[in-house]
Order: structure tokens, then C-alpha cells, then sequence
């Protein structure tokens, strides 16, 4: 059980990480911009947070740029969820610190499996 | 297998430097050909002239030698008779030695004949020379006649022998000096008028010449000007092709994403039968949105391309407007669309499904830019000849150097407020192109930060006649 905080500016999308993360344990968190999820996260402080890249107002790397920057913040991890994963998109998810990534279209039980592989191996990314 | 990691292979992009880098028509060959023709022409001309030129002086030359060989052999000839009639009236060893003197120089002159001549002057040369010696016989019989005393045999020698034998050696001479100077004033005059062709017609040759040359210069220049032109706009549109490639897969990915999803829960998890209609109804949107947006891109290339023809039919838009509204009030209930109809508004004549696409797209555009419960406004209005529509919202608006951009395809705007916001950069084309088939035109204005505004004007005339004709 840990808490996870989604931003996510897709309506539907946010309904299937939903859908996708009702059957798991953990507790969620959905928030439509970075900027929102950045006041999600201050004040959950949760094991891992799942951010889309393309969103208004803060973008998923502004994000992770602000959650970095942040004492207390710095050792959650982030993994991105994108629509375009193109040459040298990996390269800057890394630039932004990113525990790892998930291209759209994704599949749900991929998504799960991904969080608990993250989840479970956070002390080490501490 | 389920457990395959979901496929992340990159986006491959087109690459610009696929396109050729140099386009070569037909007319920069010819003009190359052209230009390498006029250089060779140019300096086959130089090098015809100065050899004729050449070859014209060296034959004046030489007939100008022949004909003074033959000029000094006809003074030599002179030299020799006046020697001899001197030494017939003082027999002197001194008029003696003269007259060898003359003699000798004679035979040399006319041995020069020979050396500067041709085969006909050796001939000639050799002839003179047989006649000459039997002048000199004739002329020494002569001499011993007078110094013996008998005038008449010296008489008879004279007239009959010598005097014959030196008028046949002149006459010789004088003949074939006339030819001489003939030929010799010809090869002049040839000269002479190699030389003033020289003079006028190479001036002029070669002003025509280089006029080609920099004409056909200009042309390279343009040509590859034009290729480089040609090149830079196939890169840019290589350019736009690619980031329209990467628009469009995310617009494809983000409705695939639920299409995707949404299916899996339904296969593999024990869903209620409520759950189940109701990821079916998200599945159902998500393949809507996709259909939408492939209508979309064959709407706009089969406008672009010419190959979509309008309805003429008597067309409401005050109703088109109205509907429109009402339709998007259901699925964005948050923003408030506020209604100004003109209801002097005639009757158009149009395509009523294209004519709701512009307002849909104006609307939805308007609606999509606009934060969250700002207001969108719809306007009709009628003017004297046209009617115009505006859509006006208080949205983040639009820098004025893109004003007109943003009409183009491909050119959604890329800016930190606008890249989450979705679209394919096909929404304000297709207005543009529908507004244009109706022989309107769309614009718009904007107040950055503060909202902005589109008109679209449509003609009125064809409503007018037909509202006439009706009346």
C-alpha cells in the first residue's frame, strides 16, 4: 500500500488509470496539471508520483524539475507517461531525473506492474 | 505474451536530408551547354581570324619579294643595254669591265627570280636566262663587226639578233612583273580587308558573345537561385510534414491509450455489468475522436487539393449558430456560450454541414483556448452586402505576428501555454478553406492575454437575388 500522486490533463486517461488502479491497494491521487499535482505532492509527500509530460500550466519536466528542487521532495520517485516517445526523449527523461517511463497507448496491467517495480525498489533509488 | 513491455520503440522521424539537394531542369542544361558553346564559339573566332590574318600577311609578303625580284631583274635589264651601247661607243677596257659588271647582275637578278619564285618564275627564270646568252653572243658578234669595220654586218646583227633577243627579254620580264603585281596588290587588298573585318566585325562579335555569355549567366543564376528556393521549401515543408508526423501520433496515441486500456479491463478483469457499459461508452468515445479526427485530414487534403465541391442550398445560419451552441452546452457545460443573432439575417446560399463545420471548429477552437468557465461569444451580424460571424472568448489570445499563421495547416501554434492544449493544427484550416470555397474570407483579432476574436465574412448576393427571385 503506498500513496501515488497521477497528473494527467486527459480526462479519459485519468478515468483509466482509475479503472486501471481500482484492484491494487494503493491510494491515488488525481490532479489534471503539474501545478496542481506539485501542491498534491507537498502536502502527501507520497512514495511515487506518475506524470503525463504535455499538460497546461506545468509540464510533467517543470514538474519534476519543482519536486527535485524541493527539500523533502527530492527522493520520490517519477515516472512519465507520454505520448511521444521519440530519439533522445529517454536521454532528457533521465536530464529530469526519472525512476522510469510508459508510452501511450498503455496497457493497464502494464501501468500496474510498472508502479509496484518502482515501488518496490524505491530505497534503492533513495 | 500479457507480460511484453508495452511497445516504446521511438517515433521515426522523416528526415529533411532525404530530399535531393539539387534539382536540375532542363532549362540550367541548356543554358550550361549554351554558355560552354558561346566560350568555344568565342575563341574559335579569335583563333580563325588571327590565322587567316597570319597566313594573309605571309602570302603578301612573299608576292611583295617575287615582285621586287622581277622590278630589279627589269633595271638590271636596262643596265645592261645602256652598258652595252656605251661600250659599242667607246670600246674602253673601263666600258669593258662596266658592261661585265652589268652583265653579271643581271644573271643574278634574275637567279633571284628564281630563289624567291615559284616553279613558273624558275621557268620563266631559265627562259630568260637562254635568250640572255644569246644576247650576249649577238652583242660580242657585234662588237667584232664594228671593230673589224663592217657597219652592215654590225647593221644587220644589231637588228636581226640582239635587238630581238633583249626585246623578247624584257618583254618576258615586263609580262610576268605584271602578274606579280597583280597578285601582289591582290594579297594586299585581301589583307586589307581582313583587317578591317578584323577591326569592326570582331568588336561586335564579341559584344554579341559576351551579351550571351551574361545572359546565359543570369540564367545559371536564377535557375539555381530557383533550385535553392525549391530545396528550401521542400525542407520546410519536410519540416512541417515531420512535426505534423508527431502532432498527429499524439492525437492517435492519447485516444488509442483509452481504446486500449479500456478493452483489457474488459477482457481480463471481473467487471459488473454497469462497469462494463460503461468502459464500452469511453471505448465508443475514444474511436469517435479517432474517426473525427481522420475525417478531419481527408476534409482538409480534398479541400486543398480542389477536390471537394459545396452545396448550393438556402442556408440559416442564425439556426446553424444556435444549434451549434446548443450541441456544445451539453459536452462543455462549464463554459457559458452566449447567443447575438442579427434576426435581419437573410437566407444564405451555402453548404449548411460545412458552414456548421466552421462554426463547430471556431467554437471548439474558442472553447479549447479559453480557461476553465470563460465565456465564448457567437455574433451574427448583417451588413449591406455580407454577413459576418464573430466568436469572440476571453481566453490567453494571440501574439499579433500570428495572427495570420495560424490559419495555415500544420501551424499550431508551440508555446509553453498552448502545447498541452490538444489539436491537430487542422481546425482553423478547414474554416479557412470552407470560408474561402464560399468566397469569403477569415481573420482574426486579438488582444494578447485578453481573449481573441474570428470573423468570418460571407458574401450576400447570390441571398439577395434568390431572396428577390422568391419575393
Amino acid at each position: 500500500m503506498a500513496r501515488i500522486v497521477f497528473c494527467e490533463d486527459e480526462e479519459q486517461i485519468r478515468k483509466l488509470i482509475e479503472a486501471a488502479m481500482r484492484s491494487t491497494a494503493h491510494s491515488i491521487e488525481l490532479t489534471v496539471n503539474g501545478r496542481e499535482g506539485l501542491a498534491a505532492i507537498e502536502r502527501q509527500v507520497p512514495e511515487l508520483i506518475v506524470t503525463d509530460l504535455a499538460m497546461p500550466e506545468m509540464g510533467g519536466f517543470a514538474l519534476a524539475d519543482a519536486v527535485h528542487a524541493r527539500p523533502g521532495l527530492g527522493h520520490i520517485p517519477i515516472m512519465f507517461v507520454t505520448a511521444s516517445v521519440q530519439r533522445g526523449d529517454v536521454a532528457r527523461f533521465s536530464e529530469h531525473g526519472a525512476a522510469g517511463y510508459l508510452a501511450k497507448p498503455f496497457s493497464p496491467r502494464a501501468l500496474r506492474e510498472k508502479i509496484d517495480e518502482l515501488i518496490a525498489s524505491r530505497p534503492a533509488v533513495r | 505474451m500479457a507480460d511484453r513491455p508495452t511497445d516504446q520503440e521511438p517515433v521515426t522521424e522523416p528526415q529533411a536530408d532525404q530530399v535531393p539537394r539539387e534539382a536540375s531542369p532542363l532549362v540550367t542544361r541548356a543554358a550550361s551547354l549554351g554558355l560552354a558553346g558561346v566560350v568555344v564559339c568565342l575563341a574559335a573566332f579569335s583563333i580563325l581570324g588571327a590565322y587567316r590574318m597570319q597566313t594573309q600577311i605571309a602570302r603578301a609578303e612573299q608576292e611583295q619579294s617575287r615582285r621586287a625580284s622581277y622590278e630589279s631583274a627589269i633595271v638590271a635589264i636596262r643596265a645592261e643595254d645602256s652598258s652595252v651601247v656605251e661600250y659599242l661607243l667607246d670600246p674602253s677596257p673601263e666600258r669593258r669591265a662596266a658592261l661585265g659588271e652589268a652583265t653579271n647582275a643581271l644573271i643574278d637578278a634574275i637567279n633571284a627570280i628564281e630563289v624567291h619564285g615559284s616553279e613558273a618564275d624558275s621557268e620563266l627564270a631559265k627562259g630568260v636566262m637562254s635568250v640572255h646568252d644569246k644576247y650576249v653572243a649577238a652583242s660580242t658578234r657585234l662588237v667584232d663587226a664594228i671593230v673589224i669595220g663592217d657597219p652592215a654586218e654590225a647593221r644587220r646583227i644589231e637588228l636581226v639578233e640582239a635587238k630581238p633577243a633583249f626585246d623578247a627579254m624584257r618583254s618576258q620580264i615586263d609580262a610576268a612583273a605584271n602578274v606579280r603585281a597583280t597578285e601582289a596588290f591582290s594579297a594586299f587588298t585581301e589583307l586589307q580587308s581582313t583587317a578591317r573585318w578584323i577591326l569592326i566585325e570582331s568588336p561586335v562579335v564579341f559584344a554579341i558573345g559576351f551579351g550571351l555569355l551574361f545572359g546565359l549567366w543570369r540564367i545559371l543564376e536564377q535557375s539555381h537561385r530557383a533550385a535553392r528556393e525549391t530545396y528550401r521549401q521542400i525542407e520546410q515543408l519536410s519540416k512541417l510534414r515531420s512535426e505534423f508526423v508527431s502532432i498527429v501520433s499524439h492525437e492517435f496515441r492519447t485516444p488509442l491509450t483509452g481504446i486500449q486500456g479500456f478493452s483489457e479491463m474488459m477482457r481480463d478483469e471481473n467487471l459488473t455489468i454497469p462497469e462494463m457499459r460503461e468502459y464500452a461508452g469511453d471505448i465508443n468515445k475514444d474511436a469517435r475522436r479517432l474517426a473525427r479526427l481522420i475525417t478531419d485530414m481527408l476534409d482538409l487534403d480534398r479541400m486543398e487539393s480542389g477536390r471537394m465541391t459545396l452545396n448550393s442550398e438556402p442556408v440559416d445560419l442564425n439556426r446553424i449558430v444556435a444549434e451549434t451552441a446548443a450541441q456544445f452546452r451539453l459536452n462543455a457545460a462549464d463554459h457559458p456560450i452566449e447567443l447575438d443573432l442579427d434576426e435581419g439575417l437573410r437566407e444564405l446560399v451555402g453548404d449548411s454541414d460545412r458552414l456548421t463545420q466552421v462554426v463547430t471548429n471556431l467554437l471548439s477552437n474558442a472553447i479549447k483556448y479559453s480557461p476553465t468557465g470563460g465565456a465564448v461569444e457567437l455574433r451574427t451580424e448583417r451588413a449591406e452586402k455580407t454577413v459576418t460571424l464573430t466568436v469572440t472568448d476571453h481566453g490567453m489570445g494571440i501574439a499579433a505576428e500570428h495572427l495570420e499563421k495560424i490559419f495555415d495547416r500544420y501551424s499550431r501554434l508551440e508555446t509553453t501555454e498552448t502545447r498541452a492544449i490538444q489539436g491537430t493544427g487542422l481546425g482553423l484550416p478547414i474554416v479557412r478553406q470552407i470560408v474561402q470555397m464560399c468566397e469569403g474570407r477569415v481573420w482574426a483579432t486579438s488582444e494578447s492575454g485578453r481573449g481573441s476574436v474570428f470573423h468570418v465574412q460571407l458574401p450576400l448576393l447570390e441571398a439577395t437575388a434568390q431572396g428577390t427571385s422568391a419575393a
